[in-house]
């Protein structure tokens, strides 16, 4: 059974329509991610599964149950984790702060997820103590992930996470990205750079002007030419 | 000439009022701080505050401080109502609509309590049968000795809530980066009403303490909002130490302005410690130049 069913969503800002009739899903365990150039919609798509849009149609189910037009915080609560586009950081707290903060849905496991968290990003441990907006980009980065598996989620959305970063910091987080699969976590994300999100993911989707385009195996995306082709106009 | 001894008793008077000075300006600068909204209408919320103090001890002689304790459930109460049905519909959209609606709040409350009050100056009086505190040639009166100890404490109490709760945590993540505290499971909408709640009862309780050393009638609001205004800009937004040290030295600056103008002159001390802070330090003592998003 899909961890995440997303069936015939429709998605507009006011009158403009965004999203048009889209279905996709995603399996328990899996990395699927969600391809699309700039203003495709795909950061509209990972904000309606978790609340904080509400689609106009369509349906959202998780673990069996629809969940659209949920309230973040529920969304939270039943175990996904958005790690936003923007990092959107708690700057002036420190960087552990945060991360304590990311639990708050979920505070029995802290020390744990703390533990696990420091694992996957030892730098985080090194810089525990400092303000989180003296971080680096890349530094903030790995906190807004860390701070997402804080609530030990089933579901981590990731939105842009390897966005504005150092080709060498890319390929860390990405390989942080596969450490947390292979862990347990199913993810979902969001990405503009087709060629690494295509290595670490077992499947993905072409998002183009709000539909779907195309979907299929990692491999099978790789090597299509249409994958790339969607990013450049016609 | 004034002599030492009664300019010493002046500026430990005026120490003592500016406990209670930062209590009302702590309620005002944690809803600035964590919702971004100035509170027009704190200093008519404090009023109300000594209102319910007096109500409590002239019709049913209860003492001042339970009559606090009430005023802060009623004003938190009414924090509440103010977020869920006026301000929760402004609150994004920029920091001009609030303040209208704040300021029509104020003028509500104000004819309100003109209408059911009187516009009589009334107040409560503190019966402890404790005497004053003798050091040297000052005496510290019962009741600002009480009071400030009591306002002392609350904004202490409010540090640690905010300091070492997780829901003291979930405000002050609100208040950096509101959208991040949402994605982490934070319900903002509780938040912003607990805020408003929180500010709201701290004014009740020092409208309430106000009541028991100075008279209280419908329109001190806007004299206690400016003098909070002034605490809040001399200690810098969002610093609990700035705001006690703000108050007091507001207090002190106050009354011994008092002694030496007269008593008029109060009102001039506060704008001109507001202007001058403004010019020469406008982040405040203790501010952080605002901090957050």
């Amino acid at each position: 059974m899909a961890l995440l069913d997303v069936q015939g969503l429709d998605v507009a800002y006011g009158d403009i329509h965004v999203i048009w009739d889209v279905d996709f899903s995603v399996d328990t365990g899996e990395t699927v991610a969600l391809l699309g150039a700039n203003g495709a919609g795909k950061t509209t798509i990972l904000k309606t599964i978790c609340g904080v849009l509400s689609p106009l149609d369509g349906d959202v189910v998780y673990e069996g149950e629809s969940i659209t037009g949920i309230a973040p915080e529920e969304a939270v609560r039943r175990g996904i984790a958005h790690v936003p586009e923007g990092r959107e950081i708690f700057a002036d707290s420190t960087v552990k702060r945060n991360l304590q903060l990311g639990a708050y849905t979920n505070r029995g496991a802290m020390s744990e997820n703390l533990q696990r968290v420091y694992e996957i990003f030892p730098r985080l441990e090194e810089r525990a103590g400092q303000r989180a907006g003296t971080l680096s980009g890349g530094e903030q980065q790995m906190l807004a992930i860390g701070r997402g598996l804080m609530s030990e989620p089933d579901l981590l959305l990731l939105d842009e996470a390897s966005l504005g970063l150092a080709p060498v910091l890319v390929d860390d987080v990405f390989e942080a990205i596969q450490r947390i699969n292979d862990q347990g976590t199913t993810v979902f994300l969001v990405e503009q750079d087709i060629h690494n999100a295509l290595r670490v993911a077992d499947r993905g989707y072409v998002l183009k002007s709000g539909r779907i385009e195309l979907s299929g195996s990692a491999e099978e995306l790789a090597g299509d030419e249409r994958v790339e082709a969607s990013y450049l106009g016609e | 000439m004034v002599s030492i001894d009664l300019l010493a008793q002046t500026v430990s008077n005026g120490i003592l009022l500016g406990g209670i000075y930062a209590l009302a300006a702590l309620g005002l600068s944690l809803i600035f701080g964590i919702m971004d909204v100035v509170n027009l209408a704190h200093g008519h919320l404090l009023m109300l505050g000594g209102y319910v103090a007096i109500v409590l001890f002239t019709m049913a002689g209860l003492s001042p401080l339970v009559g606090m304790l009430a005023a802060m459930l009623v004003l938190f109460v009414i924090g509440i109502v103010l977020q869920r049905a006026l301000l929760e519909r402004v609150v994004d959209e920029g920091i001009e609509q609030p303040i209208l609606v704040l300021f029509g709040v104020a003028l509500v409350f104000q004819n309100l309590g003109q209408h059911f009050l009187g516009s009589d100056a009334q107040s409560t009086e503190l019966t402890l049968g404790l005497g004053g505190l003798n050091l040297g040639s000052v005496l510290l009166s019962p009741s600002r000795t009480v009071t400030f100890v009591i306002a002392v404490l609350l904004v202490v109490l409010t540090w640690l809530f905010l300091e070492y709760t997780s829901t003291g945590h979930a405000i002050r993540a609100t208040s950096q980066n509101r959208a991040a505290a949402r994605y982490v499971g934070i319900d903002t909408d509780r938040i912003y009403m607990l805020t408003m709640g929180i500010g709201a009862a701290l004014a009740g309780a020092a409208g309430s303490l106000l009541s028991m050393l100075f008279p209280i009638d419908p329109y001190v609001g806007w004299s206690y909002l400016l003098k909070s205004f002034a605490v809040v800009v001399l200690g810098g937004v969002g610093s609990i130490i700035g705001t006690l040290v703000g108050g007091v030295i507001l207090g002190t600056a106050e009354n011994v302005t008092a002694l030496f103008l007269g008593g008029s002159y109060r009102d001039v001390m506060t704008f001109t410690i507001f202007l001058l802070v403004l010019l020469l330090k406008p982040e405040g003592l203790f501010g952080t130049g605002g901090g957050g998003e």
